[in-house]
């Protein structure tokens, strides 16, 4: 469960997000949409704890996190692009966080392995990450958030710069995969399908006037 | 706001605090070693007295005049010497580009002294010494700074606009003039700027191939310190030297302010094959200009091999039988001495420059102050800094002039400027998301660090470990004050085996510098 209330973001002289609430119940997701500039990826930072917030409260299944460093969140973030560390192959950036958790090896590879499997990449555990295509780069950067089993899972744009078939089809799979997980889900996405496959309710921010 | 948003993150304000409070340690060695003496000498020895009689002699204008006519004579040659085979580089693909492009970059990585000396070896003995064996060796070390910085400006233009003009009826001298040169105009000024000064305040090439007759300010600061003993002359022509230096690289600042280039990307390189009918002239200029460059190099490591009128190793055999060691040469002693001095370089400059290149990453504000102060031992050269520290560290307790210690920390304080600017592009293009990303899976901002920029910043650090060894191995300015015969360094030793009368050292001193030239290869080859 996600519970985000009256959240306040800044920077510089000019406001970001201004009194954001809101409320994810636990195993449910939702999307957030909104035009460019609206405060979409400046929400998921805040929540995740990897910008300061101005005021206003962030709880996970809770507990509050609002003054936990990003690090002691256990936050899953997929960031636009994937975010895969380049010099780490694939199972090494899967097993990033189970690793950072002290997790012993052993479990650490069964853990990637099952992962692997979920994305239907069972194969791509020595590969190259720089060898991936787009859509195989998104399937390991879902499964590297979602390895440390994280209570919220936040999704910035998973899906942009992919081909509109691709798109769409790994949405599909994309959504399965996280129902199947139940973790509490945020999407940012400035398209309505997109929205509408991955999260059962959707929202809209609104662009802040600052004149 | 991208750039807000990285700037307000935790992760980054940990490494800000972190790296602000590591940058005392190399600052206080920057203080010592290099703002103190420099500062000290400047202000104890230069006087109205000995300004006035400094810059009222015929001779000091002599020099100034041979030394700003025979930079700009360099650049000039520079320039016609590279453009061709710089657009041959930058708009062509053909079979062999990579080694045409190793073997004309390599004269800049190697030691001055190795350059003047295979200039030297291609010279017949009454033409070693004089103002033609300096440019052509300027020419050889500079073609490189060409190549990359207006290559790379010149890869980037977009092949359709030059199919462009030409179908609006453009030849292509006239598309050369409209199109191409005013997108290179920024990359050659700053080219020419950088040749001009490498070779005004050049010392190594100048004082092999320059006789007794040719003096640039650089070496006239030395034979005034050190010949002469004169150090208010010697330090106001340092001041001259430094002042001139610091006009040009101005103007220069103020040029490129005033621009803006975004033009980032490469046009990919034409097949040479779609060329019949130029494909003989670029294939010519190719790989003309890489036998150009490499037969000094060629014939120096020949030279080494000649003894009087016939082939002969001797020349190598003296460097490891000790028959040099009546001219106080001991060969083997000073290789492992010079690796040594490198190494230490090494270890001292690369942390250091980290911190430095982190902070001006990192930091809000001063990183522009902090970038042009990294940049002072260019302005300041070498031998003026040497000069500083031997006037300054004179006296108990920090009698340091003869301990050998003193020469990696300066190799150190010259390399600095160069190993920034090696790791700190890396450090800026490391993506900052992938710091974010590393920071929700759970690691620390430490663990950040260790786990994401200090393994992807290998690569650059082991090149900038293997371009400071090669400083240091080089280094001749500054060595050449601080040396003691117990502290001589292969570029010293060099010099003194290429200076003196003898077909024998001179033999000696070609071997010496073809495996000075060797090791740094085998050095950057590693980078």
């Amino acid at each position: 469960m996600l519970d985000v209330s009256h959240l306040q973001v800044h920077y510089g002289g000019s406001i970001v997000l201004h009194d954001v609430s809101l409320h994810v119940p636990k195993g449910r997701s939702l999307a957030v949409t909104g035009p460019s500039g609206s405060g979409k990826t400046t929400l998921l930072r805040a929540i995740a704890g990897l910008l300061r917030i101005s005021s206003g409260t962030i709880s996970v299944d809770g507990i509050n996190v609002t003054d936990l460093a990003t690090h002691k969140r256990n936050i899953g973030l997929m960031f636009q692009d994937g975010q895969l560390f380049p010099h780490m192959t694939v199972a090494q950036n899967i097993g990033f966080g189970l690793h950072m958790q002290k997790l012993p090896k052993k479990e650490r590879m069964n853990r990637v392995s099952e992962m692997l499997s979920v994305v239907k990449m069972s194969d791509y555990e020595n590969r190259d990450v720089k060898t991936l295509s787009g859509g195989q780069a998104r399937r390991i950067a879902l499964a590297r958030s979602l390895a440390p089993n994280p209570p919220v899972l936040l999704l910035d744009e998973p899906l942009t710069g992919l081909e509109h078939d691709l798109r769409y089809s790994l949405a599909e799979e994309l959504a399965a995969i996280i129902r199947v997980s139940d973790t509490t889900t945020v999407v940012v996405t400035h398209d309505l399908r997109e929205a509408s496959i991955l999260a059962d309710n959707i929202c809209a921010l609104n662009d802040i006037d600052n004149s | 706001m991208a750039r807000d948003m990285a700037q307000n993150s935790s992760v980054i304000i940990v490494y800000r605090r972190l790296f602000g409070a590591l940058l005392a340690i190399p600052a206080v060695w920057f203080g010592i070693f290099f703002l103190w003496p420099t500062i000290n000498a400047l202000a104890t020895l230069v006087s109205l007295n000995s300004l006035t009689n400094t810059l009222s002699s015929v001779n000091t204008w002599a020099v100034v005049w041979f030394t700003t006519w025979q930079a700009l004579i360099s650049v000039l040659a520079t320039l016609i010497v590279s453009l061709p085979v710089t657009w041959v580089l930058a708009r062509f693909r053909f079979s062999g580009a990579a080694w045409v492009r190793g073997v004309i970059s390599t004269p800049f990585v190697l030691p001055t002294v190795v350059v003047a000396g295979a200039v030297m070896s291609m010279l017949p003995l009454e033409y070693q010494f004089g103002v033609h064996g300096i440019i052509l060796a300027h020419v050889l070390f500079n073609i490189a700074v060409v190549v990359r910085l207006v290559g790379t400006q010149w890869a980037a233009i977009s092949h359709d606009e030059v199919r462009a003009a030409s179908t609006l009826g453009a030849s292509p001298l006239r598309t050369f003039v409209h199109i191409t040169f005013p997108q290179l105009k920024q990359s050659l000024l700053n080219a020419s700027v950088i040749i001009f000064v490498f070779t005004f305040t050049s010392f190594g090439v100048v004082s092999i191939l320059g006789g007794v007759r040719l003096r640039t300010v650089e070496v006239e600061i030395y034979t005034y310190a050190v010949r002469l003993g004169q150090f208010d002359t010697a330090m106001t022509l340092a001041l001259l030297q430094i002042a001139v230096i610091a006009v040009v690289v101005f103007l220069t600042s103020l040029s490129i302010r005033n621009r803006t280039d975004n033009n980032t990307s490469i046009s990919a390189p034409t097949p040479l094959a779609s060329h019949p009918r130029h494909r003989w002239t670029i294939a010519a200029i190719a790989y003309g200009s890489a036998v150009f460059v490499a037969i000094p190099f060629l014939v120096l490591f020949l030279r080494s091999l000649r003894m009087g009128n016939s082939w002969s190793l001797s020349a190598w055999r003296n460097l490891g039988n000790g028959s040099l060691e009546r001219v106080g040469l001991n060969v083997p002693e000073i290789v492992l001495r010079s690796l040594w001095f490198a190494a230490i370089t090494v270890i001292v400059v690369v942390p250091f420059a980290y911190v430095v290149a982190s902070s001006i990453a990192y930091m809000q504000k001063g990183s522009g102050i902090l970038q042009g102060l990294t940049s002072l031992p260019i302005i300041v050269s070498a031998v003026t800094l040497g000069f500083g520290i031997i006037v300054t560290f004179d006296a108990s307790p920090f009698d340091w002039r003869g301990k050998t210690w003193l020469l990696p920390v300066v190799h150190a304080l010259i390399a600095l400027p160069l190993v920034v600017r090696t790791i700190s592009p890396a450090l800026q293009s490391l993506p900052h998301t992938q710091r974010d990303a590393a920071q929700v899976l759970g690691a620390s901002p430490l663990r950040v660090w260790w786990h994401i920029d200090a393994k992807q910043m290998k690569r650059p650090a082991s090149a900038a470990a293997a371009l400071s060894f090669a400083i240091s191995l080089g280094e001749f300015g500054a060595t050449s004050f601080l040396t003691r015969s117990s502290s001589t360094t292969i570029p010293i030793a060099i010099s003194q085996l290429l200076g003196r009368p003898g077909t024998m050292l001179q033999s000696s001193g070609f071997a010496l510098a073809a495996l000075l030239a060797i090791i740094t290869a085998v050095v950057m080859s590693r980078a």
